[in-house]
């Protein structure tokens, strides 16, 4: 099958070079407002939990949106990419979002994902789990440090 | 049917150190090794699929070699296991080419002149048939057969007649700030001897701190026993995988004819042989010499085959520093308090060696990408309403702050400590499963408070929070005994070459053979006597039956 040609909402930030242009364009937001959550909602979701620290891919986050509750991980899209799109964490914890304990927990699973790099009983992605990408002494397990790096205090 | 001079069971390190000592001296050697060959690439990609990254992860289960797991080791009516207990036997090992040097951490100590005395210096457990002194020379000639690493000024309490093939490993930065805290309550943590390349070796690349020597190193810095197995077949040795022996066979003079071994389809073939070489491990080779001629056992007048089954279990203690110690870095291990070794009580409790880890929680816990959705309390790292940067920054001052005490327990011969083949429970090619009946004992138990307080004590001077002293052993991954050699043939199974006392041309290879275990890791030892055995059958072997 080929791929689809229509640009992801990040696609087309990244084409417009900012907000600007992306201003004259028909908002995706406003467009999908509701529905099954997409892959980009996810990913938008899921940058702005880890405070767009990170490089999340979308065939990882794509595991962890099939693995989810549709129902829950639509009402937490709901009141925040498809509200307002909070880029931060704490924006979307100042929007009230997550008051709801469903929502909360949602949230925390969506996280769990990311740095676990697990769901279900599989491994979605060892390599660039967050629970290894945050801890910046170290070498993911199985891929080189240096010899003999471990002897120093990491700077 | 093959004719071969001596035929080798087991292509573990043991098995292969015997095997590439003969064939360099001339001898044809066939080499049986129940499970498959393991391509190392492929291994590290099982491995990082795996969701529990446990010592067996890279390596799946066979059904015709099974092997027990951790994962299923401590629950009930699971696993290769039959486990009789009271206790259950907390180690595990693996069933394929080159055995469990796939998965060992690397840890290389010798035994002290003291451990091969407890009895007569202590009273309790026995003595062995030889001195240190009688293994010293092998202990060289085995480091520098596996390479060692390691600080040559500093014996650690067994003399040494030559220093090490290779400089030490450099000690992790952690290993310091635990040895500071250390020395302010009169103990010291010292660079521990390990068969990991700091150099070249065996044309081996050095390490260059994967850290991941279990289950599985990336690069092969770390020594296994496809080293030996290659060199082996340099000279000539045929290996031959997933051959699943499970049979002696005995001349009517008694001596051995050869084995039998079964392939995955179910079907048998014979090797026949001048001279047997059980180098199976501490629980496979007496299962196969009980299972053999018929169920009636070989070698096995004295009653002692399968019994005496030994481990190191675990005291395990977790923490968190009060000061980063930025572990997850190098080699899992890298340094030891070993001042705990020569303990002057051994009448009464288990001495014991301290490995202080660099892998952070995941010995007790997990890797961290499982650590962090099960905290020791078992709830996620991260809370309902907390994320972003400040998780991130949260999760790496814990990682950082992580570190574990493993002090490993000498445990004494009891021969209800026994492994017999299951008759009536076995695997997928009709093969008996090992039964094991198991009890820590109080020795051992006394041993583990000791360490318990000697950790609490390390801990306080660390400043540590979240303490954890596990309330139960971990199993070392050290099986031994079960096979042990001695003077007498009524209370041993083998001579203090490995030869049975019963069957001249049957010999043991491996830690099966320890009638005691002291607090060394048992490989360089058991390295050592396979030399010793090595160089025994090969001026043997012209005396030995014709095939």
């Amino acid at each position: 099958m080929a791929p689809p040609i229509v640009p992801t909402r990040r696609q087309v930030f990244a084409m417009a070079g900012g907000g600007a242009l992306v201003a004259a364009l028909p908002s995706v937001a406003e467009a999908v407002t509701t529905g099954p959550v997409t892959l980009d909602e996810f990913m938008e979701l899921s940058e702005a939990l880890t405070d767009n620290e990170f490089s999340l891919r979308d065939e990882v986050g794509a595991q962890y949106l099939a693995a989810l509750d549709p129902a829950d991980i639509q009402k937490l899209v709901q009141v925040t990419v498809r509200a307002g799109d909070p880029k931060t964490f704490n924006a979307i914890l100042a929007s009230g979002a997550l008051h709801d304990p469903r929502n909360a927990a949602t949230a925390q699973q969506v996280l769990v994902y990311w740095y676990s790099g697990l769901v279900g009983d599989r491994t979605a992605d060892y390599l660039e789990a967050l629970a290894w990408e945050t801890v910046d002494f170290a070498a993911v397990s199985s891929t080189p440090l240096g010899f003999p790096d471990w002897e120093r205090k990491p700077s | 049917m093959i004719r071969t001079d001596v035929v080798v069971v087991g292509s573990g390190v043991a098995g292969a150190l015997v095997a590439f000592q003969l064939a360099k001296a001339g001898a044809k050697v066939t080499i049986l090794e129940a499970g498959p060959p393991v391509d190392r690439d492929e291994a590290v990609e099982v491995f990082r699929a795996a969701t529990a990254k446990v010592p067996e992860s890279p390596y799946p289960n066979t059904a015709w070699a099974p092997h027990p797991t951790v994962l299923e080791i401590g629950v009930p009516g699971t696993g290769y296991f039959i486990q009789d207990g009271p206790d259950p036997f907390g180690s595990t090992y693996e069933r394929i080419v080159g055995g469990t040097t796939w998965h060992w951490l690397g840890t290389t100590p010798r035994l002290l002149p003291s451990d091969f005395r407890m009895k007569t210096l202590f009273g309790v457990g026995v003595d062995w048939p030889i001195s240190y002194a009688d293994l010293e020379p092998w202990y060289v000639k085995a480091e520098y057969a596996i390479g060692v690493a390691g600080d040559s000024a500093n014996d650690q309490g067994s003399p040494r007649s030559k220093g090490f093939p290779m400089p030490r490993v450099p000690t992790s930065y952690l290993d310091s700030v635990i040895d500071k805290a250390a020395r302010t309550i009169g103990l010291k943590v010292e660079s521990t001897p390990q068969a990991r390349n700091t150099e070249t070796f065996n044309d081996r690349h050095h390490c260059v701190g994967n850290s991941n020597c279990i289950p599985i190193c990336p690069i092969g810095a770390k020594y296994d026993a496809l080293i030996h197995l290659d060199q082996a077949a340099e000279h000539g040795a045929k290996l031959i995988p997933d051959a699943v022996v499970h049979d002696i066979l005995l001349n009517t003079d008694g001596t051995a004819r050869g084995v039998v071994y079964r392939r995955p389809n179910g079907t048998d073939e014979t090797v026949l042989a001048r001279a047997v070489v059980m180098a199976a491990n501490a629980i496979e080779t007496p299962k196969i010499m009980l299972n053999a001629n018929g169920g009636h056992g070989v070698g096995n007048s004295s009653d002692q085959v399968g019994r005496n089954l030994m481990d190191h279990p675990i005291q395990l203690s977790y923490a968190l520093s009060g000061q980063p110690v930025f572990g997850q870095r190098g080699p899992l291990s890298t340094a030891g308090i070993e001042s705990t070794r020569q303990s002057g009580r051994r009448d009464l409790r288990s001495a014991f060696r301290v490995e202080v880890g660099n892998d952070g929680w995941k010995f007790p816990i997990g890797d961290p990408t499982f650590e962090f959705t099960a905290q020791p309390d078992g709830k996620p790292f991260v809370g309902l309403r907390q994320g972003g940067a400040e998780l991130a920054r949260r999760w790496r001052d814990h990682v950082s702050r992580e570190f574990r005490f493993g002090s490993l327990m000498e445990q004494l011969p009891n021969p209800e400590n026994r492994i017999v083949p299951a008759f009536d429970r076995r695997d997928a090619i009709g093969i008996p499963r090992p039964r094991i009946a198991f009890t820590i004992g109080s020795y051992v138990r006394e041993g583990m408070k000791v360490a318990t307080e000697l950790h609490e004590r390390l801990f306080t001077a660390l400043n540590a929070t979240d303490r954890t002293h596990v309330g139960f052993p971990f199993g070392a991954g050290h099986m031994m005994g079960t096979t042990a050699m001695g003077n007498d043939p009524h209370t041993s199974v083998t001579d203090a070459f490995g030869r049975s006392h019963d069957i001249r041309n049957l010999y043991v290879a491996g830690s099966s053979l320890f009638p005691t275990v002291g607090t060394a890791n048992p490989t360089l030892t058991l390295a050592a006597l396979a030399l010793r055995t090595a160089d025994r059958l090969r001026k043997d072997l012209p005396s030995l039956p014709v095939v």
